[in-house]
C-alpha cells in the first residue's frame, strides 16, 4: 500500500506542479457555472429538485471529459518522457503503479468536482433542496467521473502517447454511453446485456433524482475493476513485447 | 554475481540477441561495447527485469531473475540511455522518490538521498529543479537515482551519451569513484571511455557476443601487431630508410605536425620499441615523444564488427 | 527444458482458429438467423467443430514432448471448458425439445436453471484464455525454446481475465436484481411499485383517481409526478387533477371536502388518501404514497367474494335467539368478510333448502355444512355446483 501512495502522491503533485492540471481544473468551474447559469437558473418556474438533478445531468459530461483528460497523461506521459522505466525497474508490482496512478487521478477528479459544490448550494437560498439529495448527486458524479478514469487508465496503459491515449478512452466511454441503442435491434438476453452496460442511461440518471441504487453503485465499481485489472495485465504484457 | 546463459530475445521475426553467454564477478567494472542496434539496450533492459526474454536464464546472486524479477530489482539499479527524469520535481524530491519506488525505507530515504548526492556531486543542487539543470547535471541525477538504493550492481546504459567533454571528465571520475562500491555493467558504443573505466569488455555484435576479455586480450587476439608513434624534430630520409630496412617492421606512416615535428606511425610485429628507438638515433633523428597507439581498440572493434559482418560470427572465449 | 527448433514448429495454431469459427458459426445459428434448418446446420456445424478440435488437441497433448506438455495441456483445459458451455447451452436450448419433446426445464428446472446460470461463465474460461495463450505460442514461434513460464504466465492472465469479468458480471446482476435503493431527495416520493402498476395494468373495469390540489401546490406536484407514472397504463385508468376550491361539484360527488386529498373511486366503491398541504408536514406521507395507493387497489379492485352459508339446522342463526346465547351470528360473520373484501351483499332465497348469501359478485370460497344425505339429484346440486363455478374451493 505504501508503493500505491508514494505513486499517488507524486503524480498528485505532479498535476498541481504542471499547467495542465489547473486549465483542466478551470475550464470545468467554467463551463459548469456557463450552462448552471443558463440551463439551470436562467429557465423559469422550476422546482428546486428539479434544477438540481439539471445541473447534476450537465457535470456528468463535463467530468466525464476531464477524467479522459486527466487520465490520458497517467502512463501514456511517462512512456513518451521515458520516466516509466524508473517505475519497472524498482521492485513495484504492476498494480501498484496502475492503482497509484489511479489514485492520483481520482483524487484530484474528486476535488474538481467538489469544487462545484457553491453551484447546487446556491439552489437552498430560495429553494428546497435535501442535502441527501446533494450527496446522491455527487456520489454519481463522483462514480461515473471514477469509472471514466478508470477507462481512461486502461486507455494510457494501452497508447504509446498522451493523444492516443485520450483517442482510445474516448472511443471506449463513448460506446459504453451509446451501447443502450442496441437494444433496439438485439433479442434477449443481449438486449438486456447491452442496456445494463450503459454507462448514464441505465445507471446515472437516479444519482439525480436523489435516490440512490445499490446496483448501480455495484456497476460502476465493477466496471472500474474490470478497466483497471485490464490496465494492470497490460503493463504486464509490456513485459513480454 | 551474474550468470547469463543462452539468453535470446525475439521481436517478432527480428531476433535482437541470440544465445548470450557470460558471467560478471562481484566488484567487476564490465564495459558493453557495440554498434548502435547491437543488442546492448535489450540485454541491459533483460538483467534489469524490464523486459523477459524469449529464452534464456539470467542468475543474479544466485536468484532467477525470470522467476522472481522482484527480488532482483531490489538489487539493481538502472540507468538508461535517458534518464527517467521528472523535470518539475526538485532534485532532492525527485531522489526522494525514487529511494522510496526502490524499496528504501521511510527513515532512511533522508540519509540514502544525501548519500547518493554526495556520491555524484549534487548536494548543492539538492533544491534545483531537474528541468532547469544542464545536460551533464541530469546524467547525474540519472546515475544517482540508480545508486540510491545501494544496489549491488550497477547498470548504466550510454553514460556519457551527450556531454561535453569536461562533462567527461566528470562522470568518468564518477563512475571510478563507485569502483569497489558497486558492480558496474556500462553500455556505449565510446571507446575511449570504456577503455578507461573497465576491466574486461564485452563485446556483442548483430545480437551475439563475438569477444570478451580485457583489453589485452582481445588485441591478443586480433595478432600482435603494434602501432607506436614517434614524434622527430625533423624529416629525415636517413631515419626512413633505416626503420624500413628493419625485419620487425611493417609499416612506416610519416604524418607532419606543427612546429616542424614530424610524427612516424611505425606498425612491427610485437612490440619492438627499444629496436626502433635504438635505429633512429643511429640514423641520427632526434626523439621529442614515443607512445603506443591510442587507437587500439578502436581497430579491435572495427576488426570483431568487420569479422561478424563477414559471416564469422563465432564468439572467441578469452579468460 | 529445451525443445529444439523443429519441435518448437510443432504446435497447432490454427485448432484455435477452427475453435474460435466453431463458437462463432454456434452464435450465428442461435443469435442471428432466425429459427428453422440452417440455424441448426450452423450450429451443429460449429459444434462439431469445436468437439473434433478438442479432441485432436487432446491428443496432440499425449504425444507432445515433455517441455511444451504444460501448454498443450492448458489448451486442452480451455477447449473442455469451451465444449463444456457448448453441451450445457444445448441441453438448455430447444435441441431436446425438437428431437425428444421434452425439456430438461419440465424435469429438473432447478438443474436446468443452474446450467443457463453457468454456462455463459463456462464460455467465457475456455474462450478468451485461449487467445492469451495461442498469442504467447506466436510470440515464440522463432524461439530455439518454448517457455513454459510464458506460457503459465499468458494462461494465468487470460483466466484473471475471464474470472474478473465473471465476477463483475455477477455483482453487478446481483445489485440489479436486489432493487435496494436509498432514497435521499426532499419529498421522497416513492415512484409506482411494480405491484401498483401490475394492479393498474390487469384493471377490467373503470378506475378514476381524482386529485385535489392547488395548483401551485408543491405537494400537488409530487403527487402529479406520480400519477403521471401511471398513467397510460391502463385504458381502463383515469386520472384528473382538480383544484376542490375551483369544482366543489366534483369533490361533492366525491365525498371530498377541500384539498389535500386523492380520490380513488371503482364503481361505487370510493376510497380516499389524505395528505398535508404544507410540504415539510407532507413528506412523511408522500413517501408512504405507493404503500397507500397499493393497499387501496388491492381493495377495491380485488374481485368480489362470493361467500355460501348453510342455514343447517340451526347451529348458527342470524341473530341471538336469546341472551344466553353466545354463538358467533351469521349476521357478525357478515359483517367481518364485508369489512375485508365487500362491496356489497345480497340474499337470494334458497331454491333446494339453503339458505344462500352472495356477498360480492364472484364466489372466492363457500361455507358449508355436510348434510349426511346429500340430495343426489342434479338439481339438488346446484347450489353447490354453483359454488363449485364461481369458487375456488368449498369447506365442508
Amino acid at each position: 500500500m505504501s508503493n500505491v501512495l508514494t505513486i499517488a502522491g507524486r503524480d498528485l503533485g505532479a498535476y498541481f506542479r504542471t499547467l495542465s492540471g489547473y486549465v483542466i481544473f478551470a475550464l470545468v468551474l467554467m463551463i459548469d457555472g456557463l450552462l448552471f447559469n443558463a440551463f439551470a437558473l436562467g429557465e423559469p418556474d422550476r422546482r428546486s429538485s428539479e434544477v438540481l438533478a439539471k445541473f447534476f445531468y450537465f457535470s456528468s459530461g463535463t467530468t466525464m471529459i476531464a477524467s479522459i483528460m486527466l487520465s490520458m497523461r497517467l502512463l501514456a506521459e511517462e512512456k513518451q518522457t521515458g520516466t516509466l522505466v524508473l517505475l519497472t525497474s524498482s521492485p513495484l508490482r504492476d498494480r501498484d503503479i496502475i492503482l497509484g496512478k489511479y489514485l492520483s487521478g481520482f483524487a484530484f477528479m474528486s476535488l474538481m468536482t467538489l469544487s462545484t459544490v457553491y453551484m447546487p448550494l446556491l439552489i437552498l437560498v430560495h429553494g428546497k433542496i435535501s442535502w441527501g439529495h446533494l450527496f446522491s448527486g455527487y456520489l454519481g458524479l463522483l462514480l461515473l467521473g471514477g469509472t471514466t478514469l478508470a477507462i481512461g487508465t486502461l486507455g494510457s496503459a494501452l497508447a504509446r502517447t498522451q493523444v492516443l491515449a485520450a483517442i482510445i478512452s474516448g472511443v471506449m466511454v463513448v460506446l459504453l454511453l451509446t451501447c443502450w441503442l442496441l437494444t433496439r435491434v438485439t433479442d434477449y438476453p443481449i438486449n438486456e446485456i447491452v442496456l445494463e452496460l450503459a454507462l448514464y442511461q441505465r445507471h446515472f440518471t437516479s444519482f439525480t433524482l436523489g435516490i440512490v441504487r445499490v446496483g448501480d453503485v455495484l456497476y460502476y465499481g465493477m466496471v472500474s475493476y474490470v478497466a483497471l485489472f485490464l490496465a494492470i495485465r497490460s503493463l504486464e504484457a509490456r513485459r513480454w513485447q | 554475481m551474474i550468470e547469463v546463459r543462452g539468453l535470446t530475445k525475439y521481436y517478432g521475426d527480428h531476433a535482437a540477441i541470440r544465445q548470450l553467454d557470460f558471467d560478471i564477478a562481484q566488484g567487476e567494472v564490465i564495459g558493453f561495447l557495440g554498434l548502435n542496434g547491437a543488442g546492448k539496450t535489450t540485454t541491459l533492459k533483460i538483467l534489469s527485469c524490464i523486459l523477459l526474454p524469449t529464452a534464456g536464464t539470467v542468475i543474479v546472486d544466485g536468484v532467477d531473475a525470470l522467476s522472481n524479477p522482484h527480488e532482483i530489482r531490489k538489487r539493481i539499479g538502472f540507468l538508461p540511455d535517458t534518464p527517467p527524469l521528472y523535470n518539475e520535481m526538485t532534485v532532492g524530491e525527485y531522489l526522494t522518490f525514487a529511494a522510496r519506488v526502490r524499496g528504501v525505507a521511510r527513515k532512511q530515504t533522508a540519509s540514502a538521498v544525501a548519500a547518493a548526492e554526495e556520491k555524484t556531486g549534487l548536494t548543492h543542487k539538492h533544491r534545483e529543479l531537474v528541468g532547469r539543470l544542464s545536460h551533464g547535471y541530469r546524467q547525474r541525477v540519472g546515475v544517482a537515482q540508480a545508486l540510491v538504493h545501494n544496489p549491488s550492481l550497477l547498470i548504466l546504459d550510454e553514460p556519457t551519451s551527450g556531454l561535453d567533454p569536461l562533462q567527461i571528465v566528470e562522470m568518468r571520475n564518477l563512475i571510478k569513484g563507485l569502483r569497489g562500491q558497486h558492480t558496474l555493467l556500462i553500455s556505449s558504443h565510446i571507446l575511449a571511455e570504456i577503455s578507461q573505466t573497465c576491466d574486461r569488455l564485452l563485446v556483442i555484435q548483430a545480437g551475439e557476443i563475438v569477444r570478451q576479455g580485457t583489453e589485452e586480450q582481445l588485441a591478443s587476439s586480433m595478432g600482435t601487431r603494434v602501432e607506436v608513434e614517434i614524434d622527430l624534430e625533423a624529416e629525415s630520409p636517413a631515419v626512413l630508410e633505416k626503420l624500413r630496412a628493419l625485419p620487425q617492421v611493417c609499416s612506416v606512416v610519416v604524418d607532419p605536425q606543427q612546429n616542424n615535428l614530424v610524427r612516424l606511425v611505425v606498425t612491427t610485429e610485437g612490440d619492438h620499441r627499444p629496436t626502433v628507438v635504438s635505429a633512429i638515433v643511429a640514423a641520427g633523428g632526434r626523439i621529442m615523444r614515443v607512445e603506443r597507439g591510442r587507437a587500439r581498440l578502436e581497430r579491435i572493434f572495427l576488426e570483431l564488427t568487420k569479422k561478424k559482418e563477414g559471416g564469422d560470427g563465432k564468439e572467441g572465449q578469452l579468460s | 527444458m529445451a525443445i529444439t527448433s523443429t519441435e518448437a514448429k510443432q504446435h497447432r495454431a490454427d485448432l484455435s482458429i477452427v475453435y474460435g469459427t466453431g463458437m462463432f458459426l454456434v452464435f450465428v445459428g442461435q443469435r442471428i438467423v432466425s429459427s428453422g434448418k440452417l440455424a441448426w446446420a450452423l450450429t451443429a456445424l460449429g459444434c462439431l467443430g469445436v468437439f473434433s478440435v478438442t479432441v485432436l488437441r487432446w491428443l496432440l497433448a499425449r504425444k507432445a514432448p515433455k517441455g511444451d506438455r504444460t501448454g498443450q495441456r492448458a489448451l486442452v483445459m480451455l477447449y473442455g471448458f469451451g465444449s463444456a458451455s457448448l453441451l450445457a447451452y444445448l441441453l438448455t436450448s430447444d435441441l431436446l425439445l425438437l428431437t425428444i419433446g421434452t425439456s430438461l426445464d419440465r424435469h429438473a428446472p432447478a438443474v436446468n436453471s443452474a446450467i443457463r446460470t453457468s454456462w455463459p461463465a463456462l464460455w467465457v474460461v475456455g474462450t478468451l484464455p485461449v487467445a492469451s495463450v495461442e498469442l504467447a505460442y506466436r510470440s515464440m514461434r522463432r524461439a530455439p525454446v518454448f517457455d513454459q513460464g510464458r506460457l503459465i504466465t499468458s494462461l494465468m492472465s487470460g483466466l484473471g481475465v475471464a474470472f474478473a469479468l465473471i465476477f463483475a458480471s455477477a455483482s453487478v446482476y446481483a445489485g440489479r436484481i436486489s432493487e435496494l435503493s436509498f432514497d435521499l431527495s426532499y419529498f421522497r416520493t416513492a415512484k409506482p411499485g411494480e405491484s401498483t402498476s401490475k394492479i393498474v395494468k390487469s384493471l377490467n373495469q373503470p378506475l378514476t383517481i381524482t386529485t385535489f390540489f392547488p395548483p401551485t401546490s408543491e405537494v400537488g406536484q409530487e403527487v402529479a409526478s406520480y400519477m403521471g407514472a401511471l398513467q397510460g397504463t391502463s385504458p381502463f385508468l383515469k386520472i384528473e387533477q382538480l383544484d376542490h376550491g375551483l369544482d366543489p361539484g366534483r369533490g361533492r360527488e366525491l365525498g371530498v371536502t377541500g384539498n389535500g386529498v386523492i380520490a380513488l373511486t371503482r364503481g361505487t366503491l370510493r376510497r380516499q388518501v389524505a395528505l398535508p398541504l404544507e410540504p415539510e408536514r407532507a413528506r412523511v406521507e408522500l413517501r408512504k404514497l405507493d404503500d397507500s395507493v397499493n393497499s387501496i387497489l388491492l381493495n377495491i379492485t380485488r374481485p368480489a367474494r362470493r361467500i355460501y352459508f348453510t342455514k343447517g339446522h340451526g347451529e348458527r342463526v342470524f341473530k341471538p335467539i336469546d341472551d344466553t346465547d353466545r354463538r358467533s351470528t351469521i349476521s357478525y360473520i357478515k359483517q367481518r368478510l364485508t369489512d375485508q373484501s365487500a362491496s356489497f351483499l345480497l340474499t337470494v332465497s334458497n331454491r333446494w333448502g339453503w339458505q344462500i348469501h352472495h356477498v360480492g359478485s364472484q364466489c372466492a370460497y363457500a361455507v358449508s355444512r355436510r348434510h349426511s344425505a346429500w340430495p343426489r339429484h342434479h338439481q339438488s346440486c346446484g347450489a353447490l355446483l354453483d359454488v363449485g363455478r364461481y369458487g375456488r374451493r368449498v369447506c365442508g
